[in-house]
């Protein structure tokens, strides 16, 4: 039994140039995602596609700079590292990196008081300066309640928790996060519905006087 | 260039110059690799078939830095250099589609035979004129024809054993060469003289232009037949089974045979699971 390669051949030359250009034109597509591993001008179209997302994706989730510069890296690390067992079906690669970014951001969660230092490759937090540290803040604070939201999805089981915080959270569309999660779309739009219903009881349970649930106009 | 309005010293610009680094040594090493695979890969084809190979990745950056030495100099005539390899093979660069008949003299004396026909802009041989062979490429996939289109050196062939490709891929293996130098001497075509049967020759033509502008070759020329202004020109190669008819000039259909080799491409893409970009239609044309 062989193994399986670490990296895809390359393709030629040509058409990896020609990959650059569609890519350039209508953005990183399933057809060019497996090679951004591999090719510099590839990766850079798609990160510039979609670091703003991801950012916005971990400060929802996370509330320290450091943290979310650090996790913003290792998302992309890991798409960089995975990107060539990319297959099509498995969802746009938006929904593809947003599945990265899910699985990264739940481990950090436990990963938070071990050691990680040494296992970073490439530390994101090192890149920060100051002008950067406050646009992250600003940034981080216009998050407050979507982070909020984060937390009280705590108590709801695993599964529902990951298609309510990819559809509430991060707008993806139903068919997006279904992909990103590994869901078929239908059992996805099921436990949405019952991740929405569990967590506006629990909403409502936990509100405070102060804080109305909805507002009329 | 798509370069945002800023003059981007921030987190976000400072992380993706390490990740391209990153990037940039994985193509490194898939290319490291790629190679590897092909001088390993070489014996199963030994018999019957010429040996063809394709230059992969690093054939880029080759491209880029051919531009600067354009007009051919060196040995050999103008429009093609003759290069001896210290392994002993010889590498030929066609600068320009100029003086066939020493070009195929050049090639009988590295021991393959050719007919060469280059052509004014705008023409092409009508087809069909030979059977062509079916050849497997080092790199994997079967090919019967191939069309390489650029400035310069835009076609380089390598004639050498396989043993001695190898070699240099070994070489380039080890790090005593770089990947330019690998794939300089071993040309965008490397031909085996010694897997050629009796029957078997190559057959090249071309002309000059198109422009090698990738959007030209993506949506097709928007002039019936684009003149490259850097001395490009394209050529076909092939290896023919048997005899060869001679060339007919016929006008060449718009593109010249560029829809040829976005076939190549996307049969070589579709091997690699890679989808092919479908080119857009010509806008001219009437839709049927």
């Amino acid at each position: 039994m062989e193994p399986q390669p670490a990296l895809p051949n390359p393709p030629s030359a040509l058409s990896r140039r020609l990959s650059v250009v569609a890519a350039r034109e209508h953005g990183v597509g399933p057809e060019q995602l497996r090679l951004i591993g591999i090719d510099a001008d590839l990766f850079e179209l798609f990160y510039r596609e979609h670091v703003e997302a991801v950012q916005h994706f971990v400060v929802r989730r996370v509330g320290d700079r450091e943290r979310a510069a650090d996790l913003t890296t290792e998302i992309f690390l890991a798409a960089v590292d995975s990107a060539h067992n990319y297959r099509p079906r498995r969802g746009e690669p938006r929904s593809w990196l947003f599945g990265i970014a899910r699985a990264l951001v739940a481990n950090e969660g436990r990963q938070r008081t071990r050691q990680r230092a040494g296992e970073a490759r490439l530390r994101g937090s090192a890149l920060l300066d100051e002008d950067d540290a406050a646009r992250l803040d600003a940034r981080i604070d216009a998050a407050a309640r979507s982070r909020q939201l984060y937390q009280a999805m705590n108590r709801l089981p695993k599964s529902e928790r990951t298609i309510l915080e990819l559809v509430a959270l991060d707008e993806l569309s139903l068919k997006e996060a279904a992909a990103a999660s590994g869901m078929h779309p239908a059992t996805a739009r099921v436990r949405l519905h019952r991740a929405r219903r569990k967590l506006r009881t629990e909403l409502e349970a936990a509100a405070t006087p102060q804080t109305s649930t909805k507002e009329k106009r | 260039m798509t370069q945002q309005q800023k003059p981007d010293d921030n987190f976000e610009e400072r992380l993706l110059t390490r990740l391209k680094a990153e990037v940039a040594e994985r193509g490194a090493e898939a290319a490291r690799l790629e190679a590897e695979e092909a001088s390993t890969a070489a014996p199963a084809w030994r018999r019957r078939a010429p040996r063809l190979a394709f230059a992969g990745g690093a054939a880029v950056a080759a491209l880029a830095t051919v531009i600067a030495i354009n007009a051919g100099s060196g040995n050999g005539s103008k429009a093609f250099a003759v290069e001896t390899q210290d392994g002993g093979g010889t590498t030929i660069k066609v600068n320009s589609p100029e003086d066939a008949p020493g070009l195929e003299a050049a090639l009988a004396e590295a021991g393959i035979r050719s007919q060469i026909t280059w052509l004014p802009a705008g023409m092409t041989c009508s087809e069909p004129r030979f059977e062509p062979s079916t050849v497997e490429a080092v790199m994997g996939g079967t090919v019967r024809g191939l069309t390489m289109a650029g400035p310069g050196t835009a076609m380089t062939i390598g004639v050498m054993t396989a043993e001695q490709y190898r070699e240099l891929s070994a070489e380039y293996r080890r790090g005593e060469i770089s990947g330019d130098e690998f794939h300089d001497a071993t040309g965008n075509v490397t031909l085996d003289p010694t897997a050629f049967g009796p029957d078997q020759s190559v057959v090249i033509s071309g002309a000059p232009g198109p422009s090698p502008d990738l959007d030209v070759i993506i949506n097709g020329p928007t002039a019936p037949y684009v003149v490259d202004p850097e001395g490009g020109y394209e050529a076909s190669f092939a290896i023919a089974e048997g005899p060869v008819g001679s060339c007919e000039p016929v006008k060449a259909p718009k593109g010249g045979s560029l829809e040829e080799m976005n076939r190549v491409i996307a049969e070589e893409a579709a091997e690699r699971g890679i989808k092919p970009i479908t080119p857009a239609p010509a806008s001219a044309e009437a839709g049927g």
